[in-house]
């Protein structure tokens, strides 16, 4: 086998199974798979497990026990000790490839410094969108120094722009919300898990299975298919817990469930129409009782529940519009179905059984089964079906529990504004929040959409790429030049209006500096080889190759050896990265204390540039000037950016190649933002609104 | 938008207008014009409320001579949807008053009944409609309220009080108030929203309510008495108008009305003992009110809070004279009940069903107790004279003598257009013994006629009207205008069609010896099975009836296809319990947002296919399984059908088909609610291929029902399915939408054009200066 390439990273003694039957043998982890070897080769065979192919990996909480699921079956491994497991299971968790880029939003140091800055509860936190409750949660002071302490870079960052007063303190949490969520549940910076989803298929409904030969018939049940019988018929689930195992055992309990059914079913069938309706009857008296206690709880929380309920679905209302006595209208015209109130205790229940379970499913699963799922070992074994049973009704009721109470807690809350006169009434005091008005009302009213102007078209730039390479050059300097000539030629215009001056004449004395840096740049190149080199460029029809392949050698030739010989010398790849060649190491030769720095300002900018692009497009005062506002800390920090690109050492240097490839980006997109608060601000002045 | 109609100013929500909206104003304003009334057909899906509301409110505006909008809707979600849209309107029309220090102050609001309005903490948990009722009546009825001053053990109402004390202050500012916006504002300031609303109509210049509010005389005289001549009324989705007709002036009474009767007069007996020893003069006063005339003197004349129902026969119908000797006196009166009631026992007594005609009723009344129609006519009015001098507020134990009561007024007033019934069992369910009398009027210009001859407007509209000349008959009226107006669409984004074969070729129909079929079963099943996995998001289906729906969920349910269909998407069933179909429809609007999807099973005629809308992705494709006849050996629909033909020459098997296919049309129209929108409709039953059901179909259904899509397959539609989705969802091209729409400047530009007397030519809108943008 390949193990050349593929080193061993860890080995220990580890056993295959477990009780008494398991084998002894060595365990080994290499960086794509998990290796076992029987030490008695006669005992048992090898097992090789893809890291790869690992769906989960379970272990028993103080056993040093470790179960590897796969596609094709599950590999227990038992361990000497638990430490030599754990071991195991980080080296795993290192070694499998990540399914999702958790933290992959977290980088935004201008590109720099590695890729541990920022802590991946950041990463998380940031793509979770504001949630529809929509109210805005600021952190209180100990749960601020907890995030700080989880992501220090948050600290500083809420240091510079909230304690400076660039930003507000809303401003800033609002993009954060999601870190706030989480971190309210979880205690201190956990991120919100997504809840599982649960398959449409009705599982609770099991088919039975006949052999053909006997009169039996055999019903499978799975821990999946139990949940989902305890969740939609909550009778069942209660019976269950006060019968098993005091009572009854497992065994006998679900055989008189499925008795129940089977008959159920089998009338059903034979009859074609129940037309009967003595279903009650052959109702089990292990389910009855509780099944009427339920009804009423059920009643209890439909009722509550429809006042939550769109008023334009909204039938219960509307059934409050007629008379409920029969006396009134006709009563066999025809539309009425004489058999229904015969019918609707039989076939109703498996109307009622879909609806329910279509409920329940749009619920999502419990948390309980997850925790339920994550905590169990795989090495219980045979016995453990019996227990899984009980560990489902038990954490499903205590989940209920706490969902009850919770729901409780909302109905005190929700009476206690309401006052005196409602104390008495059921906490129905119109729960509706605002949003979900807002949200009826903008459904109920928005049919005919098409007769709408369509503003979203307007509120939108066009992409709209006319030369490419101008578009693409203009992170750099020279088209910062040129957009600082157009601005200047605005300026005159803006000046006149007081209101803005600040912001305006801060902006030419900025886009000039980059000018002047740009233009310096190209004007210590200019040979006259590099100049013939941009002479032949024809932007308007660029020919394939787009120069003269010996004239750009020639050019590159120039650049490399007679520009800065020391340079080229030095760091031959450097001079290739000024002449737009990847770079592959960009931080080269940079102090850390400076890189560090770096990230600091880029964190901050990209922080100022997301609030800005936030408020655009200005419909209204308040966000212009809050775009103002952050314009002018853009500025500042275009400010502290550029003489870094500038080293004192001169130009060329090495030290200030790399920090102009760094800075650049960063720069570029600063100014970007300016140059379009500026278009913004002239169409503002342009349009009144 | 505003723009000038004919000189009038009007103010629309939107920028654009679609053509046939335009249309649809002309032909709304020239009936207001003319101060008549009026008939409208347009399909479904071009916002006929929105244009509605627009029209009448501008006109109410220019025209302030104009009395009240009263929109009358069908069920309380559409109510919930006209005053969405009539909010949103006022909120536009804001923009043109700005200059001009706002617009002038409008007040609508939403009436439903206390059960949809109370905010009693006790009272609201009633259970039903006359439950509420009654327990409101036990704590604001002026008796209660006086002996609450003298003692305060009596209960009464905060709410109503708070209102009551607030006196001139107590009213609603100017705005758009649902049922929601009351209750809160109740809340707020401890004011019955129930008596607010019902004293603000008064104020208001829309509002809106239920059918029944106008149409049921038990309900329209308490509500709608004060309205003046010149309001303006609407029935939208009026298609079943007829029905809800005769649904108000029928009756019906069953062993344990009859009961429950004897029951109540037991009580009132025990009552006037009670107030004979304590308080005679009180029963002596009311004689002498008797004497001269139930409403002639005021006997009836009662403050809100004690209204029972008022009398169920119509305002002009009851006489003004003084009520018969025989029944002055209470004792008499209740004795006169007692031989009445003794009478219906007998009746309902019979082994085999029973036809009469008011005539011969009465005729057997008079020979079996001597008791005589004319005494009869003062029933009811002489029985709530009684209830209010005895001071009962029990309204709620009361209902089966109050059906009797009823029965006997609308027995002795109406010589025609009324059957009375008498069946044993009904024949659907022949082993359960289920006598009942029923007095069912067949006449539904009965109740519409004083609402016609009352009020100088009312327009009735719906999307299917079609045979629209059939309206103006069965109601009885002369409308100004009849209009049954197209639909422009520049893309297809209806696709009708007829599946008349399952995937084996053979065909499918729930025609009765056809429906319990399991290859028939079967197939419908597969169909909607492979629907599923075509079609996004929403799916509704719309079996004939509830039974059958039960009988193939269940069938569906042991064959495995419910399982299979539970694999693409997750089902919800329409049950009779309406809280249930509430949570269900609500649970579904959720499915479908969330991108599940999901589908819905109804019946037709059912309250969702009345009322829901599956608008957008909530319903991408509708399933019609089956044509939704009624119950064609109903004995009331038999009699219904022999009036019709008698009265107005109308065929029996016309006026069914007719009837089923208003339902087909009304079911699968659910799904489109804009031009944006789009869906797949699904006739499933061999039946919609011959002519006699798809002329009666509606012209916007028709005109897009292609040749090649009346005889399908399901595999066959199953490629159309998935050709109609792919096509439909691409974004649409707005500039040739645009071809269809009107801007300002090019109603305007038609405006001007058009010599006002003649009706722009709307229709030929292409012709016109379009707009694209």
């Amino acid at each position: 086998m390949a193990e050349s390439s593929d080193p061993t990273l860890y080995t220990r003694r580890a056993k295959r199974g477990t009780g008494a039957n398991a084998v002894e043998g060595v365990c080994m982890i290499t960086r794509s798979r998990v290796k076992w070897q029987p030490s008695d080769r006669s005992k048992g065979e090898a097992a090789v497990i893809d890291i790869g192919a690992i769906t989960r990996t379970q272990q028993a909480p103080g056993k040093p026990f470790i179960k590897l699921d796969t596609a094709v079956g599950a590999l227990v491994l038992g361990f000497e000790s638990v430490a030599d497991r754990d071991d195991a299971v980080d080296l795993l968790r290192q070694l499998k490839p990540p399914a999702g880029g958790a933290g992959s939003a977290a980088g935004s140091g201008g590109g720099s410094a590695g890729g541990k800055g920022a802590s991946p509860g950041a990463g998380g936190g940031k793509g979770a969108a504001p949630t529809a409750g929509g109210k805005l949660l600021l952190p209180s002071d100990t749960q601020r120094a907890a995030l700080f302490k989880a992501d220090p870079d948050l600290g500083t960052l809420y240091k510079s722009l909230v304690v400076a007063g660039i930003l507000g303190e809303a401003e800033f949490w609002s993009t954060r919300q999601g870190l706030l969520r989480g971190g309210g549940g979880g205690g201190g910076g956990g991120v919100r898990k997504q809840r599982v989803g649960l398959p449409s298929a009705m599982l609770a409904d099991v088919k039975p299975s006949a052999d053909g030969q006997t009169e039996k018939v055999h019903f499978q049940l799975t821990p999946e298919i139990i949940q989902q019988i305890f969740t939609e018929r909550p009778e069942v689930h209660r019976a269950f817990l006060a019968h098993v195992p005091h009572n009854l055992d497992e065994k006998a309990f679900w055989t008189r469930y499925f008795k129940q059914q089977y008959r159920r079913m089998a009338r059903r069938r034979r009859q074609g129409l129940p037309m009967d309706g003595g279903d009650d009857e052959d109702e089990d008296e292990l389910f009855a009782p509780f099944r009427k206690s339920l009804q009423e709880q059920e009643r209890q929380r439909a009722k509550a529940e429809v006042g939550r309920v769109d008023p334009t679905v909204n039938l219960a209302a509307d059934a409050g519009e007629h008379f409920a006595s029969g006396g009134f209208g006709s009563a066999r015209d025809g539309t009425r179905d004489p058999a229904a109130a015969l019918r609707s205790t039989h076939l109703g229940a498996i109307a009622r059984d879909i609806n329910r379970h279509a409920a329940v499913v749009l619920g999502g699963a419990p948390d309980a089964l997850d925790r339920l799922r994550e905590g169990s070992t795989g090495g219980a074994g045979g016995g453990a079906a019996a227990a899984d049973t009980a560990r489902i009704a038990a954490a499903l009721a205590e989940q209920q529990t706490a969902a009850a109470k919770a729901a409780a807690a909302r109905a005190a809350k929700g009476k206690a504004p309401v006052g005196g006169a409602a104390a008495a009434g059921q906490g129905e005091a119109e729960e509706v929040s605002p949003e979900r008005l807002a949200e009826w009302q903008t459904r109920a009213a928005s049919a005919l959409d098409d007769l709408r102007l369509d503003d979203r078209e307007s509120s939108y730039m066009p992409l709209n790429i006319q030369d490419p390479r101008a578009y693409f050059d203009a992170g750099t300097g020279a088209a910062a030049a040129a957009a600082a000539t157009g601005a200047d030629g605005k300026l005159a215009a803006k000046q006149a209006d007081g209101s803005t001056a600040a912001a305006a004449a801060a902006i030419p004395s900025a886009a000039g500096t980059a000018a002047a840096a740009g233009a310096g740049a190209l004007a210590d190149g200019g040979t006259s080889a590099l100049l013939a080199a941009l002479a032949a460029v024809q932007p308007a029809a660029l020919p394939n190759p787009p120069c003269d392949p010996g004239l750009a050698e020639q050019v590159l030739l120039e650049l490399c050896q007679d520009q800065d010989a020391s340079l080229v010398q030095e760091f031959g790849p450097v001079a290739a990265a000024a002449l737009q060649y990847p770079p592959h190491d960009k931080a080269h030769g940079l102090l850390d204390m400076l890189i560090e720095h770096f990230r600091g300002e880029a964190l901050k900018a990209n922080e100022l540039l997301r609030h800005f692009w936030g408020n655009l497009p200005l419909v209204s005062a308040a966000r212009a000037e809050r775009a103002n506002k952050l314009a002018c800390a853009l500025q500042e920090q275009r400010a502290i950016l550029v003489p870094h690109m500038r080293h004192p050492a001169g130009e060329g240097t090495s030290h200030q190649v790399y920090t102009t490839m760094m800075l650049r980006p960063l720069v570029a997109a600063i100014d970007a933002a300016l140059a379009r608060h500026q278009a913004e601000q002239q169409q503002r002045r342009k349009a009144p609104p | 938008m505003r723009f000038q109609l004919e000189g009038l100013t009007v103010y629309f929500p939107y920028e654009f207008i679609y053509p046939e909206q335009y249309q649809y104003m002309l032909e709304l304003k020239h009936a207001l014009d003319a101060k008549g009334h009026c008939l409208l057909e347009m399909p479904t899906g071009t916002g006929k409320t929105i244009t509605l509301l627009s029209l009448i409110t501008s006109y109410q505006l220019a025209h302030p001579e104009v009395g009240k909008l009263i929109y009358c809707t069908r069920t309380v979600p559409e109510m919930e949807k006209v005053l969405a849209e009539l909010k949103e309107l006022m909120q536009y029309r804001q923009r043109y008053f700005e200059e001009s220090g706002g617009a002038p102050p409008i007040l609508a609001l939403g009436l439903s009944s206390r059960k949809n309005l109370c905010i009693h903490p006790k009272v609201m948990e009633e259970g039903s409609r006359e439950s509420v009722d009654a327990g409101c009546m036990r704590l604001t009825a002026p008796w209660v309220r006086e002996r609450a001053q003298n003692d305060a053990d009596i209960e009464t109402c905060g709410f109503f009080e708070g209102l009551d004390g607030a006196g001139p202050d107590g009213r609603l500012d100017p705005g758009v108030y649902t049922l929601h916006d009351l209750r809160v504002m109740g809340r707020k300031r401890q004011w019955c929203p129930y008596f607010l609303a019902r004293h603000m109509i008064a104020y208001a210049n829309v509002v809106v309510y239920n059918y029944q509010y106008m149409i049921d005389p038990k309900v329209s005289q308490m509500v709608s008495r004060e309205m003046e001549r010149e309001c303006v009324v609407v029935f939208d989705e009026a298609h079943n108008i007829d029905n809800v007709c005769i649904e108000a002036l029928s009756v019906n009474l069953r062993q344990q009305a009859l009961d429950s009767a004897g029951r109540n007069i037991a009580t009132l007996r025990r009552e006037i003992e009670r107030v004979k020893e304590t308080d005679a003069g009180r029963l002596k006063a009311e004689y002498q009110r008797l004497l001269s005339g139930l409403q002639a003197q005021g006997a009836l004349e009662e403050e809100d809070t004690q209204r029972w129902l008022a009398n169920p026969a119509l305002p002009e119908d009851v006489l003004r004279e003084a009520v018969p000797g025989n029944i002055r006196r209470a004792e008499h009166f209740l004795a006169f009940l007692q031989r009445f009631l003794a009478f219906l026992r007998q009746r309902l007594a019979v082994t085999q069903v029973q036809n009469d005609t008011p005539a011969s009723f009465l005729q057997a009344l008079q020979e079996t107790v001597q008791i005589e129609g004319k005494t009869l006519r003062f029933c009811y009015d002489r029985l709530t004279s009684l209830i209010k001098t005895l001071e009962i507020t029990a309204s709620d134990d009361f209902g089966g003598l109050h059906a009797v009561a009823d029965f006997a007024t609308l027995v002795g007033t109406y010589s025609r257009g009324f059957a009375i019934i008498t069946e044993p069992y009904d024949d659907r369910l022949p082993s359960v013994p289920d006598p009942v009398i029923q007095l069912s009027c067949l006449d539904a210009s009965l109740a519409m006629r004083p609402i016609f001859s009352k009020f100088q407007t009312v327009v009735i509209t719906s999307g299917t009207l079609s045979p629209i000349d059939l309206y103006p008959r069965i109601l009885n009226f002369n409308p100004v205008c009849i209009a049954s107006l197209n639909m422009t669409l520049t893309r297809d984004c209806l696709c009708p069609v007829v599946l008349t074969r399952g995937g084996d070729q053979l065909p499918v129909s729930t025609k009765f010896d056809m429906r319990s079929d399991p290859q028939v079963i079967r197939n419908y099943g597969r169909m909607l099975v492979d629907l599923a996995a075509t079609v996004p998001d929403g799916i509704v289906c719309f079996f004939v009836s509830y039974l059958y729906m039960d009988t193939i969920v269940s069938r569906w349910n042991d064959m495995g296809i419910l399982q299979e269909l539970m694999q693409h998407k997750l089902v919800f069933i329409e049950t009779q319990d309406v809280v249930e179909t509430t949570l269900a429809l609500d649970n579904f609007r959720r499915a479908c947002d969330c991108g599940r999807g999901a589908v819905f099973f109804s019946v037709a005629r059912g309250k969702v296919a009345e009322g829901i809308d599956f608008d957008r992705h909530y319903g991408r494709c509708v399933v019609m399984f089956g044509v939704p006849y009624q119950y064609t050996l109903s004995r009331i629909l038999r009699a219904r059908l022999e009036y019709l033909r008698e009265t107005f020459q109308i065929r029996e098997n016309d006026y069914l088909a007719f009837d089923a296919v208003r339902q087909a049309a009304q079911c699968v129209g659910r799904v489109i609610r804009s031009k944006a929108d789009y869906g797949l409709m699904v006739f499933a039953d061999k039946r919609y291929q011959r002519h006699d059901k798809r002329d009666k179909l509606p012209a916007w259904i028709t005109q897009h029902l292609k040749d090649s899509h009346l005889n399908l397959s399901t595999d066959m539609l199953l490629c159309i399915a998935r050709e109609f989705m792919r096509s439909m969802a691409q974004p649409y091209d707005r500039s040739a939408v645009g071809r269809t729409l009107l801007s300002e400047a090019a109603v305007n530009a038609l405006d001007t054009a058009a010599p006002p007397a003649a009706p722009a030519a709307a229709g030929g809108a292409s012709a016109a200066p379009m707009q694209t943008d």
